[in-house]
């Protein structure tokens, strides 16, 4: 390492918080304890969500590129396998000439990723809120619920090491927005019917 | 020109006064511990506990640090408790124990212990009391001032900083066995901190957040082990 450069990286060391923040965020969120829905998944993720980044940049203010695409994958595919009876991914919205073999088609989105930073609140807290729309599909393309739901995080600052207080926020946000789905998919308009309709049927093929 | 030298050497006197008066004080620590006890306790050798702070969807700050110290104290000394490692217990029970779906008081126990894989899940861990941990340590005043200067002869600061903190903390005990409250701990701590700067600056620091956990993993230890109501 040249000496500009040692020099340059030990300021960054010694200023940390002024520095630009990179990282990529751990796929940490476990399977939920939740009873398995007598559905079949099929899990769309777009470009656009597999590969989501955030990057932010303020004048005066350290930027910040944070990679979010592969931990909710990882996310997603943990929630599909314990809510679903059968999960699998496909890569397009199925149509009426070719509907799939599926109950339900499962779409995430990220529609916005916002953080507040120690210096931008009274609190000392990295905090980070995760916007989503889960849209829901039947085996023919059609759209069955549109779901918004949010997720919140925030952790203590860490002078020196911002970005693992970021990681710690977004992690945290993640674990909320997945309880969220764990507890709530079924009571969705549009899928709650669906589950009953599905309890009728396996009724009458009982009698 | 005597006059400016001798205001200098009393200012220097008066400071280095003012720093030995206050570094009696600073960097001291005070506090005050309570309980209440509901029910009797005790713990065998098989059965653990578990730290978890509660929800900061209602304005909860305890910070991972504290709740890391409790682990650690509660696990330590004479009267020590086994404690569970609290990231496996909210991963073995996620999405019951998180921020938005803890429960919140005792009687929406019973209600999380009815889910389908919970009992089974806090049995085999061995978790037998769950402790809420509720509170922070903020900075309640600071003053003074400092200044710093180099050059190639030497350098050095001159002046004083100090602060206040206050940590509040309530470790509020669930039996899981029992499936009751068994009592809460408290405890406030104060701390004053100082830094005098006479060209060295000399911090005079009060560990306020750890002084609150070990005052706190103390008596919970106590609580949790002396099986009595006293």
């Amino acid at each position: 390492m040249s000496p500009g450069r040692l020099v340059a990286a030990t300021l960054c060391l010694l200023f940390a918080t002024a520095c630009s923040q990179s990282l990529t965020v751990p796929d940490r969120v476990p399977e939920p304890l939740v009873e398995t829905l007598p559905l079949r998944a099929g899990l769309l993720y777009t470009p656009a969500f597999a590969d989501y980044r955030h990057t932010e940049t303020a004048e005066g203010k350290p930027a910040w590129d944070i990679g979010l695409g592969a931990a909710h994958v990882g996310l997603f595919d943990r929630l599909g396998k314990r809510l679903f009876r059968d999960t699998a991914h496909i890569s397009t919205l199925p149509g009426a000439e070719n509907p799939a073999n599926f109950d339900v088609i499962i779409e995430p989105a990220i529609d916005a990723f916002e953080i507040s930073l120690p210096d931008q609140s009274t609190s000392d807290q990295y905090a980070v809120w995760i916007r989503y729309t889960l849209r829901v599909y039947g085996p023919q393309g059609e759209l069955i619920a549109a779901w918004k739901l949010s997720g919140y995080g925030e952790a203590g600052k860490s002078t020196l090491k911002p970005a693992s207080s970021m990681e710690q926020a977004t992690v945290l946000a993640m674990r909320d927005a997945a309880a969220t789905i764990s507890i709530e998919f079924a009571g969705q308009p549009g899928i709650d019917e669906l589950l009953r309709e599905k309890s009728d049927a396996s009724t009458d093929e009982k009698n | 020109m005597p006059a400016p030298t001798r205001r200098t050497d009393q200012a220097a006197s008066r400071l280095l006064l003012a720093t030995l008066v206050a570094g009696l004080c600073a960097g001291c620590v005070t506090s005050r511990v309570e309980g209440v006890k509901n029910a009797t306790t005790g713990i065998e050798d098989h059965e653990s506990v578990v730290v978890i702070a509660t929800s900061y969807h209602k304005g909860n700050r305890t910070g991972t640090d504290f709740l890391q110290c409790m682990d650690d104290e509660l696990d330590d000394g004479a009267q020590a408790v086994n404690v569970y490692p609290r990231e496996k217990f909210l991963d073995d029970l996620f999405p019951w124990l998180e921020p938005r779906t803890m429960p919140q008081e005792i009687k929406d126990l019973p209600e999380l212990l009815s889910r389908p894989g919970v009992s089974e899940r806090i049995n085999a861990s061995g978790v037998r009391y769950l402790v809420w941990i509720d509170g922070s340590t903020k900075k309640t005043s600071d003053g003074g001032g400092m200044s710093c200067a180099a050059s190639p002869a030497g350098g050095g600061c001159f002046g004083l900083v100090w602060w206040e903190d206050d940590g509040t903390y309530t470790a509020r005990v669930w039996d899981l066995k029992a499936s009751s409250a068994a009592g809460k701990v408290s405890t406030h701590v104060h701390g004053s901190s100082m830094v005098p700067a006479l060209i060295l600056p000399l911090p005079f620091i009060a560990r306020t957040e750890t002084a609150a956990c070990k005052e706190l993993a103390g008596e919970l230890r106590e609580f949790i082990v002396q099986e009595d109501l006293s």
